[in-house]
Formats: C-alpha cells, structure tokens, sequence
C-alpha cells in the first residue's frame, strides 16, 4: 500500500521519465516543425485565437526550444520535487498538445495532462493532495472502464471480429507477428482475446476494493500495455499509464482503510 | 477560497466529460484543447476506414498507379522507448481521420484543398516522397478512399486533391 506522500512522489517521478521519453521522441522529429516541415506554423497558425502571441514558442525554431526546455525540466523533475517544475511541465504539454491541433498521440496526452494537472493542484494546495490523487485514481479507472463498456456494447467486439478488423484493416503501424497472428488465428481464438480484454477493463473498478486487487489489476494493465507497444507501437501509453498507477494503488488503500 | 470550489467543479466537470460521446468538431478552436477533456472511447468505432492513396508523374506525363501512402518502417525492441516515427504515424492518421471529417461536413469535400488538413496532408505527402518511400516524380496527387469495414469492400473516393509539385514552391 502506497501513502498519500508516496503516490505523489511516485507519480511525479513516473510522469517526468514519460516526459523525458516524449520530449526526446519531439526532438528526434525537430525537421518535421521547420518552415518546409509537416507539422509547419505557416499552416498552423491559421487555427489558433491569437496567432500572434502563439507564434512566439509555436514557430521553428521557438519550438524545439520549449520541447528542450521541457525535456530539461523533466530532468529536474526526476531528482527534485517541485511545484514550478510541475506548473511549467503542465503549460508546455498544453502547448505541445495544441501545436499538433490538440493531442499528437491521443491518449497519452490526455493522461499525461491529467497526471500533470493533479500534481499541479497537489503541490499548489496542499489540502487538496488527497483529491488530487483520487482524481487522477478516478480517471485511470475510466481510462479502463469506458473503454471496455463502449466495447461490450458492440456486437462485432464482442464476436472478436472488430478486434481484428482493428489490426488488419485500420492504418496503425502493426507488427509483422502481430499481423500474422490475426491473419492466421481462429475465429475462437480471437473471440477470446476480446473478451479478456473486455472483461478486464469493465472490472476494473474492483481494484479499488483493496490493495492486493489493485497490484493484480495494475500489472495485467502494464502487460495489458506493453503488448500494445509491441503490436501497435503505443510506447507513449505505457509511461502515461504507468504514472498514474500510483493513484489507484493510494485509492484502494484509502478505500480499503 | 476561491479554489475550494473552482478545483472541486473543475475535477468533477472533467470526470463528466470523460463519458460523453466523441463530437470532435463541433467547436474549431476547442480541437486545440482537447487533451484537456479526455474521452477514453479506444476502438469504439469501426465503420468506413479511410485510406490515402498518392500517385505521382514525371512532367507532363501520365501519372502512375495510386500506391498506399504509409510507412513501411519496421519497429525494433527500442521503440519500447523511442518511436518517433511510429508515433508520427499515429499524427498522420488523425490528420487523415480530421480531414475526412472536414470532407463529409463539406457540401463539397473537393472545397477543403485550402483547409489546414489538407494543407497538412499535402506536407505529410511530400515527406513521404522524400524520404524515398514511394516512386519519384515532379508532381502528385493525393485521394482519401473509403473502405467499408464490414462488407471489406472500397465505398468510393472521398476526395481527390489537385496536382502539387513534388518540391515545394516557396
């Protein structure tokens, strides 16, 4: 069981290693942001409210910039608690998320930004460090719950056939085993990979019960996990994820208590 | 003070949020901060998946035949840690799912050639040309395509952009 104290450390530390991760992986992209770039500010900026003042950190290379100064913080972050390291970690995700038109990887920011947020009003307010936790507790239960009840619900997901029409069909950049798993698997097969995935997510609610279910439930969701990084390349989703499991493991022993 | 309610509402609001259905372009300039309202509906939906195409000419000539336009790159165990490029495909293929969704609200989806997306796509498109990954030429063409999920048969093109050189005019 994990005190109050505990998760936040933990969280904070986890969070920083996600963002030491994604700030090297923008770094590793930097061309794709220059003026002759994808991802250019010429185009860009015709979305944002104020162009203008945006302009100032989104153009190349005021960018790359704030992506350093982010991979720098992160740093920090690993070895020293602090909460304008928090504060500046939360406003350049946001900004980051925003250049990519609201999220670059879905997902991983979502969670990266709530994991953010908590710590922000953790180190802020410290009265409030409790509901924080529980917040951050709450939404990587949801993370779980609605996507397996959204899942239930369809019956192609629950037939096993969406699951695989997801792999072979879709545009992700799938592993070659991967894909010649669900080319060649039986229908039966698939049906029940499905079903254990849904099954797990819509019980997830139940590792709040108690410590011991929670580590149960956490580490068939870090396999969970590190099975997509390897079928879909979801690397982002796994440090996101994993930071946040500190909060689940001080929920359910709040819970418990 | 202020903060003992604002925090409370501002959690509980975006708890709330996090189970409403995805409507992601209702509101433009609310894409921009979307990370902040998660919704956690993962493969919900699998209906028409939409494919690009890209072909390309030399000069004046005929253009070639439309080819897949994604990356074939391989993963190795480190992308574990790093996959820019992997995740740079998850970018693209949200550009493509924006884009379609800007077509389909389009009386004429051939009208969002001057959107942001497309703009955007025909950037991805040139990069994908330089990097070598598709056949060489001096202009191309792009196509989004539509294919029905569960009959696994092509519904048709969506749209078809203009002809763009392949090096950028500055």
């Amino acid at each position: 069981m994990l005190t109050l104290g505990e998760s936040l450390l933990w969280m904070e530390r986890l969070i920083a290693l996600a963002l030491v991760q994604q700030s090297i992986e923008l770094l590793l992209l930097h061309k794709k942001f220059g003026s002759d770039g994808v991802w250019s500010w010429e185009i860009m900026r015709r979305e944002f409210p104020v162009p203008r003042f945006f302009g100032f950190v989104m153009q190349y290379p005021q960018f790359i910039g704030l992506v350093a100064l982010q991979l720098l913080a992160a740093l920090a972050l690993l070895v020293f608690s602090s909460a304008f390291l928090v504060l500046f970690l939360f406003m350049s995700a946001v900004l980051i998320s925003m250049r990519f038109r609201g999220a670059f990887n879905g997902g991983s920011d979502y969670m990266t930004l709530i994991v953010l947020s908590a710590l922000v009003v953790a180190r802020a307010e410290p009265g409030w460090a409790p509901a924080a936790v529980f917040y951050v507790a709450v939404q990587t239960g949801l993370s779980y719950f609605v996507a397996g009840l959204v899942k239930i619900k369809e019956p192609r997901w629950r037939s096993g056939v969406m699951l695989r029409d997801f792999i072979l069909l879709t545009n992700y950049p799938v592993a070659g085993g991967a894909r010649f798993f669900f080319e060649s698997a039986g229908d039966r097969q698939i049906a029940l990979l499905a079903w254990s995935v849904i099954l797990w997510e819509c019980s997830f609610p139940a590792a709040y019960l108690s410590p011991k279910l929670a580590v149960v439930f956490l580490g068939v969701g870090f396999l969970f996990h590190l099975t997509n990084v390897y079928v879909l390349g979801l690397n982002r989703f796994l440090f996101a994820w994993t930071a946040a499991y500190p909060s689940v493991l001080a929920a359910a022993g709040m819970a418990s208590a | 003070m202020i903060s003992s309610f604002v925090i409370p509402v501002w959690l509980a609001s975006i708890v709330l949020l996090a189970l409403r259905d995805r409507e992601p372009l209702k509101f433009r300039r609310l894409l921009l901060i979307r990370a902040l309202f998660p919704t956690w509906r993962f493969f919900d939906r699998l209906e028409q998946v939409p494919k690009a195409f890209v072909r390309v000419r030399s000069g004046q000539g005929e253009f070639g035949a439309w080819n897949a336009l994604r990356s074939p790159r391989r993963r190795g165990w480190t992308s574990l840690f790093l996959n820019p490029d992997g995740n740079l495909e998850f970018a693209f293929n949200s550009l493509t799912e924006l884009l379609v969704a800007e077509a389909n609200e389009s009386a004429d989806p051939e009208d969002t050639g001057d959107s942001v997306s497309c703009q955007l796509m025909v950037r991805a498109v040139r990069d994908r040309l330089a990097c070598g990954l598709l056949p060489g030429g001096d202009e191309f063409q792009f196509k989004i395509s539509i294919l029905d999920a569960r009959t696994r048969n092509w519904i048709g093109d969506l749209l078809i952009s203009p002809v763009y050189p392949v090096k950028r005019v500055a």
